[in-house]
């Protein structure tokens, strides 16, 4: 049988003195992928392969990425931010692409959905709520997600996406008007 | 008169994010989002500029030099039990004095000698045994070179029994009381402790300890895969077990000898994968198509092909009607399948009239 070798409880932090404070991919990976993936079901619709694919390069991102974060206790705050953006961008470019065909495909999209039914009843709210959120423009999407679902304040919004505090309050007068317009009760900015 | 209320859209949306989170990550997801993010590292597929990531390698290497000078040249640790560690997270803290006792971080455990590999999904502890290893609890995720006919199974013991694997991929969580496994790819079997050998099938996932009376799981035997096809079947013919074979409705015609080799779910999603890269979805239904209607494909693959499918009709193509259509027949054939809840909620996401 091999022989063990006597090995002291230790970190690898602590074999590599000097090595500096950088979390692995698969440590990050493991802490951190769930709340990702949610994010892209958040965005993308409920749509899993989409969610996968937005974690997949939120993760590629991290990979380029790591040798330069040294915040450990922000991984969290910086894949957000990744992941918000990148959703940004991966529905942008979907709408141009897209845009035309998904439209005219679900163009009976709100009469198909089920109608107000008494045992379904919140469950069906919800699928509307998400339907139109789909129907925003991209930036408008997630920061209505942000706004109302991780009740940041228009700051964090800005800091988070990278534009002006104005231009968020505007993204989020702009679509909570849509909102109401089709009959939702809206909360105020 | 009457009056209306307008529905809050906060907690409608609200309400449609805990969904969300309730969902968690689908398993098949979880693992092929691993394999890509894998398959991208080891593809060195992150472009580091070639100067750069050779002076990098040399400073490392002149590093590891300088700091083990004198001791092992390996690049991995030896834990005790004939473990060896790789792949550690720079927060890794374990114990070996006991089993090897991960507290802390990620890693791959490796039993050269049992040709096994366990991925830690957080605290796992785990200890060698004479005939295969003990996981005494956590969650972990287990690949297992492919064994021939003439080498006996890996062994994984856990509270209730042991799972006797093949070569395969599955992961088990081993709770205080009790535990269970989910078979991602291969063949693996529960002995349990007292009562009759479980036999799984890729997607399958089994919980102990096993209740009276459980239902058998979907018609799968398991045969070592033969030492020269990389590709082989996985499911072969019936071997080691008394498990009785979910019967297909005519299965008079199926001698007892037969060999039901199925579309590799393997070579399937590994086509598919490459056909959604590319966009072909289309051709993506066509495999799936073909996979499903092949006379050999198991109950339980033919489930997650079918999944498969509804998601590509529904998201990448977005043809409702066919989704929808599909979605239909789906659920009258996998009534009370894995899938079924989600199935449910696509069908209400993209508005699929009752029938």
């Amino acid at each position: 049988m091999q022989a063990a070798m006597p090995i002291k409880p230790m970190s690898i932090a602590e074999v590599v003195p000097h090595a500096p404070p950088v979390l692995s991919m698969a440590s990050c990976y493991a802490t951190h992928h769930a709340k990702v993936f949610q994010l892209g079901m958040r965005y993308g619709n409920g749509n899993a392969a989409w969610a996968e694919d937005l974690t997949h390069d939120v993760f590629v991102k991290y990979a380029e990425k790591q040798g330069q974060l040294h915040d450990l206790d922000d991984i969290g705050g910086w894949l957000y931010r990744v992941a918000s953006n990148l959703a940004i961008s991966r529905l942008r470019r979907e709408r141009s692409f897209w845009g035309r065909v998904t439209t005219t495909l679900t163009a009976d999209k709100q009469d198909s959905v089920p109608g107000a039914d008494v045992v379904f009843e919140d469950r069906q709210l919800a699928g509307r709520a998400m339907a139109a959120v789909q129907e925003l423009p991209p930036k408008e999407r997630v920061v209505v997600s942000m706004k109302i679902l991780d009740d940041k304040s228009q700051k964090e919004i800005a800091g988070t996406l990278s534009i002006s505090e104005g231009y968020v309050s505007k993204l989020l007068a702009r679509a909570l008007k849509r909102l109401e317009s089709e009959g939702w009760e809206v909360p105020s900015c | 008169m009457l009056t209306t209320s307008k529905p809050s859209f906060a907690d409608a949306l609200r309400q449609a994010d805990q969904g969300i989170i309730d969902h968690g990550v689908p398993d098949a997801i979880e693992r092929r989002l691993r394999k890509r993010l894998d398959e991208r590292r080891s593809g060195s597929a992150y472009r580091l500029p070639i100067v750069i990531a050779m002076t990098a390698t040399i400073a490392a290497a002149a590093l590891f030099l300088f700091v083990f000078r004198g001791e092992s040249t390996q690049s991995q640790t030896v834990a005790a039990g004939g473990f060896t560690i790789e792949n550690a997270s720079q927060d890794l803290r374990y114990s070996d004095s006991d089993g090897l006792v991960i507290t802390a971080g990620a890693c791959d455990v490796v039993s050269a000698e049992l040709g096994i590999r366990i991925s830690n999904s957080g605290n796992v502890a785990i200890q060698s045994e004479q005939d295969g290893i003990r996981l005494r609890h956590g969650a972990a995720t287990f690949s297992v070179e492919k064994r021939i006919h003439t080498q006996t199974p890996a062994r994984i013991w856990v509270s209730d029994g042991v799972i006797e694997v093949l070569g395969t991929e599955f992961t088990v969580n081993q709770r205080e009381h009790g535990g269970d496994v989910v078979l991602h790819e291969g063949a693996i079997r529960f002995v349990p402790t007292s009562g009759e050998l479980r036999t799984l099938a890729p997607g399958d996932s089994l919980t102990w300890p096993l209740q009276v009376g459980t239902p058998r799981l979907p018609a799968v035997t398991i045969a070592p895969e033969p030492e020269t096809e990389e590709n082989t079947p996985l499911v072969a013919k019936p071997a080691h077990t008394k498990a009785p074979i979910q019967k297909r409705e005519t299965p008079e015609q199926e001698p007892e000898t037969e060999i039901r080799a199925e579309p590799t779910v393997r070579n399937v999603f590994a086509e598919l994968a490459k056909l959604r890269s590319r966009g072909q979805y289309q051709q993506a239904v066509k495999l799936l198509r073909s996979a499903i209607h092949d006379s050999r494909t198991t109950s339980a693959a033919g489930e997650q092909f079918s999944y498969e499918l509804g998601a590509i009709l529904t998201d990448q193509l977005h043809d409702k009607h066919a989704a929808c259509n599909h979605w239909k027949i789906h659920s009258r054939r996998h009534a009370d399948g894995k899938y079924a809840t989600e199935v449910e909620k696509v069908q209400l996401r993209i508005g699929c009239g009752g029938d």
